[in-house]
């Protein structure tokens, strides 16, 4: 079964299409990585999905339920953490939890969940002094009230520390384990590299690349680079080594090489080619294309 | 799914969150100088005994035809549209609730605050009467608390309407200030400009039919006949003598008629209101 089946959907606000023709679909129990730079549609995506917005066509499937339709009836099900979103100043982030749970009508304990998000020291404080990182855990906690099947997360790690996103992604782990599909949207690839099942990349309203991390890093062309060091200035080698098959770029830096490497490139073939030269290699080392690296080819450049 | 309808937790969570805001503090601060000020007012320029009771009791009419339509309305103006603005409505619908529990939530919510705090400013003023003259004119005051409330509540509707029509604080607050120009300070005068415009003269005597049935649509009127239905007692219906002595006087001239039109003054703009609010992407 399909946790989310988006079919088609667009929405436009007056002539922009904030999302022209998307289609998306999260299995249950994955966890789905929902990438893209701002603007790219995620968060109206998100929107339409929870009942903010009305797309201006097509459908939406949520947990078998329409989300266009039974939005109501479907939110009993989900847990959602939203974007740009603020708290209720005077209330504590005790009477927060406990106002999900009562609309939710289900028996958590507001202090466990304020617990496992890592707010155990503010529990009676208002959230009206509340930093960003602070209201996102608060929502968080929100979220995961009443064991949902489904969490959807819009920019959970926004105003997290490194800490804090790794707190984050330690709970979307145990969530996940107890069953929950998670669909969680960031414009930062490292954000979902860690946890994500699957990573969509959409870019102008539109799914530009769907796949695993592995295969995303397949398809975006391999992109490992080998960084070799010489003994002596390595000017005089670029224009042999561009030459070669393997080889998609070449960049010489005094006496360091960095070589982008084709998909089945051996690196063993190259080093061997630089010390035919006559060169002494000091030192070499392979670099894999950073996600940041695959993430910027899928969304630069040309629509 | 619930247990409880979900705008009764919607309505106890905006009481918990506004009962703690300092507008509050200055809605109840405002009555409260209103209703001791008004309530000594007598005494000090030295009436006193049961003729103190009476001037002071009179005294109150105007006052709550101006202030609580006011005090309403910034009661209600930003309840939904400043959170929209802040994103809280995000969290608010991310869970199991229609945007219709929000409105009707929010308009309980807020109508218990602002009638409450009439309750208590009233009670303190006729308190007060009662230490200074030794009695009161309790079915005045009563009238007068069914007046305040009616036009509490109705104004809050009113209010809360404009907020879920509209996308901006800056567009509510323009609105309700146009709202409140209009139906608290020149609603009657508007009619009688009709009335003059049609009939060639300026008369608040025997106003014909359609004036008559204007102004039975004022709030304030509606809120003043229904508490002299309730009360009879002396707070006058303002549209006794204007409508002349014909015989056969329309039905909307009668005083029950003052209830559907409260009613139609919450319904009408919360259904806009809601409509509005319903479609909007937020």
């Amino acid at each position: 079964m399909a946790a989310i089946d988006i079919k088609a959907l667009q929405k436009r606000y007056g002539d922009v299409r904030a999302v022209d023709d998307l289609d998306l679909t999260v299995e249950d129990g994955e966890i789905y990585g929902f990438l893209g730079p701002n603007g790219a549609g995620k968060s109206t995506t998100i929107d339409c999905l929870l009942g903010y917005a009305t797309p201006t066509s097509g459908e939406i499937e949520v947990l078998d339920y329409d989300a266009i339709e039974e939005s109501v009836a479907l939110r009993q099900h989900v847990g959602v953490l939203p974007e740009d979103l603020s708290m209720y100043d005077r209330l504590t982030a005790r009477k927060h939890v406990q106002f999900a749970i009562d609309v939710k009508d289900v028996d958590d304990d507001p202090e466990a969940l304020l617990e496992r998000v890592g707010l155990q020291d503010a529990i009676d404080r208002k959230a009206g002094g509340f930093s960003t990182g602070m209201s996102q855990r608060l929502a968080l906690a929100m979220a995961l009230v009443g064991e949902p099947e489904l969490l959807v997360l819009d920019e959970p790690t926004s105003g997290l520390d490194p800490n804090g996103a790794r707190e984050l992604r330690e709970i979307i782990r145990e969530e996940n384990e107890r069953g929950a599909t998670v669909f969680f949207s960031s414009h930062i690839m490292e954000q979902v590299e860690a946890v994500c099942d699957r990573v969509g990349i959409m870019k102008s309203g539109t799914m530009v690349a769907e796949d695993d991390v592995a295969g995303l890093r397949a398809a975006a062309g391999g992109g490992s680079t080998l960084i070799v060091t010489l003994q002596q200035p390595a000017d005089g080698l670029t224009a042999t080594i561009h030459g070669r098959d393997d080889v998609t770029s070449v960049q010489a830096d005094g006496t360091s090489l960095s070589i982008s490497l084709e998909k089945n490139a051996r690196k063993t073939a190259i080093i061997g080619a630089i010390e035919d030269e006559g060169y002494s290699i000091e030192d070499f080392r392979t670099q894999e294309a950073s996600l940041e690296d695959i993430f910027a080819s899928y969304t630069e450049g040309a629509a | 799914m619930s247990g409880q309808p979900g705008w009764l937790h919607v309505a106890k969570k905006d009481l918990q969150d506004s009962a703690r805001s300092k507008l509050l503090l200055g809605v109840i601060g405002v009555l409260l100088v209103l209703s001791v000020v008004l309530s000594a007012v007598p005494y000090l320029v030295g009436d006193t005994g049961s003729d103190g009771a009476e001037f002071a009791a009179a005294l109150f009419q105007t006052p709550i035809g101006i202030f609580l339509p006011v005090l309403a309305a910034m009661i209600g103006y930003m309840a939904i549209v400043q959170e929209r603005e802040s994103g809280s409505i995000r969290v608010l619908l991310g869970l199991p609730l229609r945007r219709s529990d929000v409105v009707v939530g929010k308009v309980i919510g807020r109508s218990i605050v602002i009638v409450g705090a009439l309750l208590v400013t009233g009670l303190i003023g006729t308190v007060l009467m009662f230490a200074l003259y030794g009695s009161v004119e309790w079915q005045q005051m009563a009238a007068f608390g069914i007046l305040g409330g009616v036009l509490s509540v109705v104004y809050v509707a009113v209010a809360i309407a404009v907020s879920a029509s509209v996308s901006s604080r800056g567009k509510a607050m323009g609105l309700i200030v146009a709202i409140l120009l209009v139906l608290v300070y020149a609603y009657q005068y508007l009619v009688l400009g009709l009335v003059r415009i049609v009939e060639g003269s300026w008369t608040l005597e025997n106003v014909p039919d359609y004036a008559l049935l204007l102004l039975s649509l004022d709030p304030n009127v509606a809120g003043s006949r229904a508490a002299g239905y309730l009360f009879s007692a002396d707070i006058g219906d303002p549209l006794e003598g204007v409508a002349g002595e014909s015989a056969q006087l329309p039905f909307y001239a009668e005083q029950w008629t003052a209830f559907p039109v409260i009613v139609l003054w919450i319904v009408v703009p919360l259904a806009i209101g809601y409509y509005r609010f319903g479609k909007a992407d937020l």
